[in-house]
Order: C-alpha cells, then sequence, then structure tokens
C-alpha cells in the first residue's frame, strides 16, 4: 500500500471508527490493523494501538490457521469474552490488503450487540475502500 | 514417546520460515500475510504469529521447532512461544544493516530462555557482512559462550546441524 492510499484507507476506517464509537458507549476502544499488525486507525484509548493492531494481527492469523486445519474454510472473526469485557477481532470484508478490526467493549455490551455494531461499521468500511478503490 | 519444543527467531527476513520449511517432516503451520513494511524487508511475506514443523528424532521421540515473527512489535508472541522450550536457535543475515545489533536484540529478547536453556546461533554469511569474529565478540562482550555456525537455511543439513548442536548443548547442562 503507498502512503497516499494508506492516509485515504487510514481516512475511511477512522471516519466508521468514530461513528462506531459515537453509536456505542458500551465499545471502550476499537482499531483497524493491517494483516501484518500496523495500526492503520483507532479510536482514542488508553489501550496501546501499537501491541493491539500487532496482536490482533496474530491472533487472526492463529485464527485463519485453525480454520484451515478444521476444514472450515475461511476465519471471519476471533471472539474473545473476559471477566470484565469482550474483544472482537473481524475482517474487512472486501479489503485488497485483508484489513482486520478489533473493538474492545465493557461487560453492558452483549456479544450480540457487538457482533451487530461491529459488522455493520466493517462492512461500511469494505464498501467505502471498493468505492473508492483502495 | 518424549516430544520436545525448541524455537528459532531472528530478524525479520533472516530465514526462520524457510528453516523450518527445510526440515518439518509435516506440513507447515504458517501463519504468513502480506507484509507492508517494505522498509524493513523486501520479502512479499512475514510471520505474524508463529510457524511450526516437526522432526522426528529417529528414537521415537518428536522434536517441535516454532518459528517467532522477527519484528519487535510480536514480541509478545515472544514470551508465549517460549514457554516450555528447551533451547533457541537465533539466525541472523549479514547483508541486514546492522546484523550485530540484531544478535543483541535478540540475546536481549530471550535473555530469560538462554538463561535457563541454551541457545545456538546461525548466521547466513554473505560478502560485505561482518567477520564471523566480530558476532564472536559480541558474544565475548556479554561473557557468554555460544556455538556459532554459517548457514545456508535453505539447506535441510545446515538446520539439522544447529538443531544437533542446540541438543548437545542442552545434553550438557
Amino acid at each position: 500500500m503507498d502512503a497516499n492510499n494508506s492516509k485515504a484507507i487510514a481516512a475511511i476506517c477512522q471516519a466508521a471508527l468514530d461513528k462506531l464509537h459515537t453509536d456505542n458507549t458500551g465499545i471502550l476502544a476499537a482499531l483497524i490493523a493491517s494483516a501484518d499488525g500496523f495500526n492503520l486507525a483507532a479510536i482514542q484509548s488508553d489501550i496501546s494501538d501499537e501491541r493491539l493492531a500487532a496482536m490482533t494481527s496474530a491472533m487472526h492469523a492463529l485464527g485463519e490457521q485453525i480454520v484451515k486445519e478444521v476444514d472450515l474454510q475461511k476465519c471471519h472473526n476471533v471472539m474473545i469474552e473476559a471477566a470484565v469485557g469482550k474483544v472482537l477481532m473481524l475482517n474487512i470484508p472486501g479489503s485488497k490488503d485483508g484489513l482486520i478490526m478489533t473493538a474492545v467493549a465493557n461487560e453492558a455490551m452483549v456479544f450480540g450487540s457487538l457482533l451487530f455494531a461491529c459488522r455493520q461499521c466493517a462492512t461500511q468500511i469494505g464498501e467505502k475502500l471498493a468505492a473508492s478503490r483502495l | 514417546m518424549a516430544e520436545y519444543k525448541i524455537l528459532i527467531t531472528g530478524p525479520m527476513g533472516a530465514g526462520k520460515s524457510t528453516a523450518i520449511s527445510a526440515v518439518s517432516e509435516i506440513g507447515v503451520v504458517s501463519t504468513d500475510v502480506k507484509n507492508s513494511d517494505l522498509a524493513q524487508s523486501q520479502k512479499a511475506t512475514t510471520t505474524v504469529a508463529m510457524d511450526y514443523g516437526q522432526i522426528s528424532l529417529g528414537n521415537g521421540d518428536q522434536l517441535r521447532i516454532y518459528g517467532t515473527p522477527g519484528q519487535e512489535r510480536f514480541d509478545f508472541m515472544w514470551s508465549i512461544l517460549s514457554r516450555g522450550a528447551l533451547g533457541l536457535i537465533i539466525l541472523l543475515d549479514s547483508t541486514r544493516p546492522q546484523p550485530l545489533a540484531d544478535l543483541n536484540k535478540f540475546l536481549d529478547g530471550f535473555a530469560p530462555l538462554i538463561k535457563e536453556t541454551g541457545a545456538v546461533i546461525g548466521v547466513s554469511n554473505k560478502p560485505g557482512g561482518p567477520s564471523i569474529d566480530a558476532y564472536y565478540e559480541v558474544l565475548a562482550a556479554r561473557d557468554m559462550m555460544l556455538p556459532l555456525f554459517e548457514v545456508d537455511v535453505r539447506k535441510k543439513e545446515d538446520v539439522l546441524l544447529m538443531v544437533d548442536a542446540l541438543l548437545s548443548v542442552l545434553e550438557i547442562r
């Protein structure tokens, strides 16, 4: 991805993440990472975007390998349920560079809502990237 | 039947995935994705979680070989993969900008594992890079004595040489 494309992709991702955050008070943090673990856009939070982006890429790659191992074709998302919250990692459909989104939610937000909100956000990002041929 | 785990690490592009592919008797589990950091390495893909391969040791024992990602932003995988490992192979590439600094970085990054177990070093040494003595000097400055080999990680026998050396080091300890 060249520098201009990278800026345009980051702008589309940032706008979508900001909307996701405004619409869902239970989402504490969210970011979009490249397949190789670089942070492209993030909601402001106390969490280290750089580390979480690298972890997102590693976790998603492991998810892909597990799916391949058990012959389930393609990994769509990885869900983690924790003591006081949840983490969802999902791929951005149609993104040429295999972008991945991670969202961290508090314990009040149920998984269904998190999944619905994040899928909608990821689909919108994918459509905007496709429309801009990015 | 016993199972042993060893780890291969080193900077991006040093040949960790290639080394595991060269010796593994099973299809390698790899987590390679498209590399967008062309300043670090011109490689098309890079490992973001781990590589995994297996070798049978002849007596029924199995050796599991795990490869780490090379970039420091994946250092959380270094500690995860270090758990239960019997030893470490550090691969270096003399054509990288600072191969001696790379050696120091991985000696630091895996210091607890090296202290508890053992390590060997494999250098892909091409003209223009530091002499082999320079790598030994880095080790001497840290008061470390580790086996060091010039290797071509595409060659099965070179990778097996490092594995054998590592197992010998571990037997002595």
